[in-house]
């Protein structure tokens, strides 16, 4: 399977990690208020 | 720091102290109290972190480049600034007012203790402003060593604030475990802002440079060389770029980041090409020989040095031209066998640096206002003229390394991506990445 990543321009790269981390964080507060 | 890594670590460090609150224990409060607190108490880890995404790190941005840490300092403050913004709202309904007897450790209800919330009033208002005042710093009307000194202030102050508020407001972090994880990670924070300001300029005193020339390249761009002063100079790879402090005291704010564009082989001495643009490049041609300077770097990952592809390709737009001159000089200087070939484009004839050095061989000069008497390319560094200077075979082998205006780094990254250049094939490094 090829890795999309490695056929993304830095900027696109740079923004997909920051989106996929907020959204991880956000997740990781829910969980925190939801235990 | 590999980027895998990098995130893992940084995931790590942010959400530390939510997970140890987490395993406190503490008695269950309604979801949107408990909303309120992950926030809170997320928005602080992330403030914190902001000071070792500083860029003045290189264990931090040695992989990943400067531009992108700074654009992940950016990106992640404005995260940060909108849980700090919610955090206070979710409190709504919950029991304030003082200690209930059925609550002794007060796990129920929110502090009114007024010094306990003023620091965190005080947080909330300067955090917004710190975040606003950097995104809009290059529209406002203050000197680039003001708003430094102004953010390298305001984010130290935010963060005692928010150490006080969160240690005496706060529910979780009043617990002995949690204020001292805190103290630590606030120490780290504010210990990370003292080493930039404080002790790299100590340790840069015994490592001063002297400028030995000040040259006038072009109408707008100058040359300026610097030599060590009494040691062995600089370990740096060609491509790469230092802060750069002429004439004030190592501890000056007055520093600037410059690509370096001599070549580590050519030896000690350090050349750089600037552009007059802002307040300091102005006055570059006022500066003194055998001015006093000082180098904090190198920085940034411009550099083919460890690169086995078969040939470079170097794309330059005007100033820009200054970290891939360090390597051609490099690969010319070390009669590297890699096949190399620059693009060099500028609006006009006369801000053509280096014309005489850099020859015409495997040299593609673009003017996009050409005289009329030019043989050159005209035009923009764009797709056309990407696909007229490389074959199919030269994309999909060679390394593309590239400095100049935004449009044009974008243009050019994404018609090498549509030409099956693979990512990590191009190398490019900017200052301004909004």
């Amino acid at each position: 399977m090829t890795n999309p990543f490695k056929h993304m321009s830095l900027r696109r790269r740079v923004s997909l990690t920051v989106w996929v981390l907020n959204i991880i964080l956000c997740l990781i507060i829910l969980a925190f208020a939801l235990r | 720091m590999k980027p895998l890594l990098l995130i893992i670590a940084y995931l790590f460090a942010v959400t530390l102290p939510l997970i140890l609150s987490w395993l406190t224990g503490a008695p269950p409060r309604p979801f949107h109290q408990e909303l309120a607190s992950g926030l809170g108490i997320l928005a602080f880890s992330m403030v914190l972190m902001e000071f070792v995404l500083s860029g003045r790190f290189k264990g931090i941005s040695k992989d990943v480049g400067m531009d992108v840490t700074m654009r992940f300092h950016q990106v992640m403050a404005r995260t940060a600034l909108g849980f700090a913004l919610l955090h206070p709202f979710l409190y709504q309904g919950t029991p304030s007012g003082g200690q209930r007897p059925w609550d002794p450790t007060r796990q129920l209800t929110i502090t009114t203790d007024f010094s306990a919330l003023s620091t965190g009033i005080a947080a909330y208002l300067l955090l917004p402003s710190l975040v606003l005042l950097a995104i809009g710093r290059t529209q406002l009307d203050y000197k680039y060593e003001t708003w430094r000194l102004m953010h390298g202030i305001g984010a130290l102050l935010i963060a005692l604030l928010l150490l006080h508020h969160t240690v005496y407001a706060g529910r979780y972090g009043s617990q002995p475990v949690m204020t001292w994880i805190w103290l630590t990670m606030t120490g780290v924070a504010v210990g990370s802002l003292l080493h930039v300001y404080l002790l790299a300029p100590v340790l840069d005193k015994a490592h001063a440079w002297r400028v030995t020339s000040v040259t006038r390249l072009t109408p707008k761009q100058w040359e300026v060389t610097v030599k060590p002063d009494g040691h062995r100079g600089l370990d740096y790879n060609a491509g790469q770029f230092v802060w750069l402090n002429v004439g004030h005291s190592s501890f000056s704010m007055k520093e600037n980041p410059f690509s370096i564009c001599s070549a580590p082989g050519g030896g000690p001495e350090i050349s750089f090409m600037i552009k007059e643009l802002g307040d300091f490049t102005r006055t570059i041609g006022q500066i003194d020989s055998d001015a006093v300077a000082y180098l904090d770097g190198p920085y940034g990952n411009l550099s083919v040095d460890d690169r086995t592809e078969p040939g470079v390709a170097l794309i330059a737009g005007g100033v820009g031209l200054a970290p891939l001159l360090g390597i051609l000089r490099e690969m010319r200087l070390a009669n590297d066998p890699r096949k190399v070939r620059l693009i060099y484009g500028n609006r006009m004839d006369d801000q053509i640096a280096y014309r005489d050095e850099l020859g015409t061989q495997d040299v593609v000069y673009v003017l996009s206002e050409p005289p009329e008497n030019w043989h050159g390319e005209t035009g923009f560094i764009d797709a056309a003229l990407i696909d007229r200077v490389f074959s199919p075979k030269e994309f999909s082998e060679w390394v593309f390394v590239m400095c100049g205006p935004a449009i044009m780094m974008d243009t050019v990254e994404n018609h090498l991506i549509e030409r099956g250049t693979p990512s990590h094939c191009i190398l490019s490094e900017r200052f301004d990445y909004d």
